[in-house]
């Protein structure tokens, strides 16, 4: 006995708020990963809200010149890139260094979409293991516990799917999606000119 | 830039690199060196004789290697333990034989708390004379031994099967008296103190009140740095990467544009045709290999019967268990060289005349050496070999393959790394000794080479001795080489698809060699806290081991995060990348290598935990989520970037590489969060409250809750193998089917060139 509880009753029920620590611990592992990620492709450059427009380590700026639902294409301008020392360190390209924000990028994206369903993986596992201990004891001061667990289980599975809603796989698809499938290609062309 | 004859590519990399990894490896393999120099020399010492106080001859040295032989022949170590180390289901026969033995002669002394300290001193006085190799047992315990071949003879001749052994196992007698002799032995040197110390030659393991083992302060103190030691090793390397990150040369590049080929327009070699077999081999070896583990699982939710059928009888609970490990072996090696096979042309550029035949050759050998070699210790296990057989017997735990398939075995990944030359040599040739080639084909090399080194575990040498070179293969292998392997192997790949650089690739392998090196070369002690090794084994053990801990949180969190596709490809969409499902089985890798082995392999790697746990479920808990997590998923993802290959690209199933994934993995979380993990919370606390001996018996193994969380894995178990294996198996027969688009060879040199994966392409638009 562990108070007015069956030790039985106590594990149980504490592993399964464990399971649910341990589910909103690869939550915050996903969006950890995906900032990590967001580093490594802008790392070296900072983000001007209020211009909307990134500055390279050489302090010159790169314009949004394209967008679609998930993501802004930024660039630099092709003369400025291409006379930099630090050219070959930062792009391939002879024509201006560019960022692209996305949320999250592929695999990121989906690698999020991994941990956050593992992570209800383990809500459904405390789920089954409450209903269990509840099914195999249901004696009094227990079933409070398992009313807790559950009401527990309950609330960060809502919160952890809608998580899970929220990160789209993002692969990006063969196929454009059909209303930006005109507009795509020619528009980078168009914007930089206008800039 | 086209290198001439004679002149090498520069290394594309600091040479302090290099340098600092050659001193890392150096440093660890100069410590092995000296720790092997110990184990043979500080190691406990076997007597020549064992003697009782009025000079009669209970056993010999010889007695007890042949008794380890007969432990060994008989799959015993696939049951139970001895000093901890084999299977869970069976006790730890140094445990069993120390609680008989001491229970023995405290009730021969009349019981009472004197008679209890008389038992503690008897058991812990150390009668052996290192000058005539003579150890002298007291009459107590000459007589407990006497009265324990009595006790293995009924038990090993016992006609049920409700213990998971088959009926009958052991009858000779001769057979049963030294297998007591070793056991007898191995409790010796578990109660026995070392000369000069006040702890026994296995470091007071295991615990057991009535000679007097309790942990000792080594195991204490150094439990407590290892702690320290991680904990400012993973400050020290987030640290470093925070304020020298940047120039780790990955950091904000853009990456470049690149056109994937689609898989119809790349024709293969005929070498990289043949691995679709290889694949398809992988795909039913997994197959058999989970359904054994099916079985094997079964005997712990219920021990008596298979669903009305005696199935120990054919398939005692160790050959399943056997079998389960040794095809986990057999699967994963075989697709690493598959992999091997198919990247090494893409690196070389073309494929020499001959690679193909030389593939089936590797493939039909490694066939007969896993099939030879599974029924060779099926025939052991059922007591048609006799024990130490050259052909027929090895069987320590994980080495189980008698020594002649293991030299067939070392042998066929010899021809491997033969095939891996022949393809090379001209980039080699080229190339600096420091860059992307040369670092595949060395890593490469290790993993024959680590291999060989079990050899040097022989059945009939003293137990530390065998244990210490069978861990070289075990850890060595997984917490090192394959490690180094694996990212070069994938470093590669990337590099090929043109999504990471081949300077960041390197790098990524030399921060790699030198982290997992730093911790996980000496870390390979952690196995041998309490195997009869002197101290230092624990105390290094336990300090590098931890460190191994800093990499798998490291790597995980940078998780690949260099690989980028261009900017430009989440925009625009003409060529899809191919390889979804292979990357995110590598994510996957990722995961698990920090939760399986960062996390569950820390979890019981402090002296002060393995005392209590070792050969407990929180090992199988370990054991599972590293070896498929990490492993497995591999060679899956392995599989998958071939087959996309080998597959026409409208025949390519998608849906099923996708179920496969999620299967694999929800199944695997299942099993492990469900019953590994509880299980073996819960029998960890036996094992400190009650005791080990108590921990590891069948009544508590087979109690009620017990139970219940072994039925509780049953879904996860049925998602993994339905929707998780079938599924590969699915895919790897449609690779068979199809076998890619073969590439014809240049008539004159008999080269066939190799295909490109993908083509780097500027920027569409021009200003
Ligand atoms: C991918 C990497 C790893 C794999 C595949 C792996 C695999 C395994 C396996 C299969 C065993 C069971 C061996 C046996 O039955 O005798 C084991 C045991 C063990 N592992 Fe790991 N491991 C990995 C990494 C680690 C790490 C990083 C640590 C700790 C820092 C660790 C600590 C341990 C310990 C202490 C044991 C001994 C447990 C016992 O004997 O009861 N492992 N590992
Ligand atoms: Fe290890």
């Amino acid at each position: 006995m562990t108070g007015p509880f069956t030790t039985e009753a106590v594990l149980a029920y504490g592993y399964a708020a464990g399971l649910l620590v341990a589910a909103a611990g690869l939550d915050r592992l996903a969006r950890h990963v995906a900032r990590r990620s967001e580093r490594h492709r802008t790392g070296g450059f900072t983000y001007r809200p209020e211009h909307d427009a990134w500055v390279c380590p050489a302090d010159q700026l790169l314009w949004p010149v394209g967008q679609d639902r998930h993501h802004r294409l930024y660039r630099a301008r092709p003369s400025v890139c291409n006379a930099c020392p630090r050219k070959p360190d930062c792009t391939p390209s002879r024509h201006g260094r560019e960022i692209v924000r996305a949320l999250r990028p592929w695999p990121h994206s989906e690698a999020g979409r991994f941990h956050r369903g593992l992570a209800l993986v383990l809500v459904v596992l405390a789920a089954t293991l409450t209903l269990i201990e509840a099914v195999r004891h249901p004696a009094w001061p227990d079933l409070a516990l398992a009313a807790a667990a559950l009401a527990a289980t309950a609330v960060t599975g809502w919160w952890l799917t809608g998580h899970l809603r929220a990160t789209p796989a993002g692969f990006p698809g063969p196929f454009p999606e059909p209303e930006e499938k005109s507009a795509n290609r020619d528009r980078y062309t168009t914007v930089w000119r206008s800039e | 830039m086209v290198p001439g004859a004679g002149t090498r590519r520069e290394v594309l990399v600091s040479r302090h690199w290099i340098q600092a990894a050659a001193l890392v490896a150096v440093f660890g393999f100069f410590v092995m060196g000296v720790l092997a120099f110990r184990t043979y020399t500080a190691g406990a010492p076997v007597p020549r004789l064992v003697v009782s106080e009025s000079g009669q001859e209970l056993y010999t040295g010889r007695d007890v290697a042949d008794g380890q032989k007969v432990f060994l022949a008989n799959g015993l170590m696939q049951y139970g333990s001895v000093l901890g180390h084999g299977g869970y289901l069976g006790p730890d026969y140094t445990a069993d034989y120390l609680r008989r033995a001491a229970t023995a002669a405290l009730r021969a002394r009349g019981g009472g708390d004197r008679a209890g300290e008389q038992v503690r001193q008897e058991f812990r006085a150390n009668r052996y004379d290192p000058r005539s190799g003579v150890l002298t047992y007291t009459r107590a315990q000459a007589d407990a031994f006497t009265a324990l071949v009595g006790h293995y003879r009924d038990y090993f001749a016992d006609p049920r099967t409700d213990k998971g052994l088959r009926p009958h196992a052991i009858t000779d007698p001769r057979q049963v008296r030294q297998l007591t002799a070793f056991l007898s032995w191995t409790a010796w040197i578990a109660s026995a103190e070392r000369p000069g110390a006040v702890y026994s030659y296995t470091n007071n393991w295991p615990a057991e009140p009535l000679v007097g083992n309790a942990p000792t302060a080594d195991t204490v103190l150094w439990s407590v740095v290892s702690l320290v030691a991680l904990l400012v090793g993973i400050g020290a390397l987030f640290g470093a990467v925070g304020r020298w990150g940047g120039h780790l040369g990955w950091r904000g590049r853009q990456a470049e544009a690149i056109d994937f080929r689609s898989p119809d327009q790349v024709a293969l070699t005929p070498a990289q045709r043949v691995t679709a077999f290889f694949f398809l081999v992988v795909a039913l070896l997994f197959l058999a290999q989970v359904l054994l583990g099916g079985a094997t699982e079964h005997y712990r939710a219920d021990l008596t019967s298979f669903f009305g059928l005696n199935l120990a009888e054919l398939l005692p609970f160790n050959l399943a268990r056997t079998w389960h490990l040794q095809l986990s072996l057999f699967w994963v090696v075989a697709a690493f060289l598959a992999a091997g096979v198919f990247l090494a042309p893409l690196m070389a550029g073309t494929e020499p005349r001959g690679q193909g035949r030389l593939a089936w050759t590797l493939l039909a050998a490694l066939a007969v050496v896993a099939f030879g070699s599974l029924v060779a210790e099926g025939l052991s296990i059922h007591g048609f070999v006799r024990p130490g057989n050259f052909w027929g017997s090895q069987q320590f735990e994980w080495l189980d393959l008698p020594r002649v398939w293991q030299i067939l075995l070392a042998a066929g990944m010899a021809l491997w790394a033969v095939m891996m030359w022949r393809v090379l040599r001209p980039t080699l040739a080229r190339d600096s000794r420091g860059n992307l080639p040369w670092m595949f084909f060395l890593s490469g090399l290790a993993i024959p080479g680590v291999y060989a080194v079990g050899l040097l575990a022989r059945p009939g040498d003293t137990f530390a001795v065998t244990d210490f070179w069978r861990f070289w293969v075990v850890h060595l292998w997984v917490e090192d080489f394959l490690e180094l392997f694996t990212t070069a192997m994938v470093a590669y790949m990337f590099v090929q698809l043109g999504v990471v650089r081949e300077r960041v690739a390197l790098v990524v392998i030399y921060l790699d060699i030198i982290l997992y090196s730093a911790g996980g070369v000496i870390g390979t002690m952690h196995h041998l806290y309490f195997s009869g090794t002197p101290v230092e084994h624990l105390a290094l053990g336990a300090f590098f081991s931890a460190m191994e801990v800093v990499p798998l949180t490291f790597l995980t969190v940078e998780a690949w995060s260099f690989v980028q596709l261009g900017a430009r490809q989440h925009m625009e969409s003409r060529t899809p990348f191919p390889h979804r499902w292979a990357v995110m089985f590598l994510v996957a890798v990722g995961f698990w290598n920090f939760l399986g082995a960062g996390v569950f392999g820390f979890l019981i790697n402090l002296p002060i935990v393995s005392y209590y746990e070792i050969g407990t479920g929180l090992t199988a808990n370990h054991a599972h989520a590293s070896m498929m997590g990490v492993y497995g998923m591999l060679a899956v993802a392995l599989g998958l970037f071939a087959l996309r290959y080998l597959i026409p690209a409208d025949r390519w199933p998608e849906k099923w590489a996708r179920v496969s994934f999620w299967s694999l993995n929800i199944g695997l979380a299942w099993m492990c969060f469900a019953t590994l993990l509880p299980l073996g919370l819960l029998q960890l606390y036996e094992s400190v409250a009650s005791g080990y001996f108590e921990a590891r018996s069948l009544g508590y193994l087979t109690g009620r809750t017990n139970t219940l969380l072994e039925w509780l894995r049953l879904p996860g178990d049925a998602l993994f193998i339905v929707g998780g294996v079938l599924p590969f198996c699915w895919i790897a027969w449609l690779g068979v089917r199809h076998r890619g688009r073969r590439a014809a060879a240049d008539p004159a040199t008999g080269l066939t060139p190799a295909p490109r994966l993908s083509d780097i392409r500027e920027p569409v638009d021009t200003a």
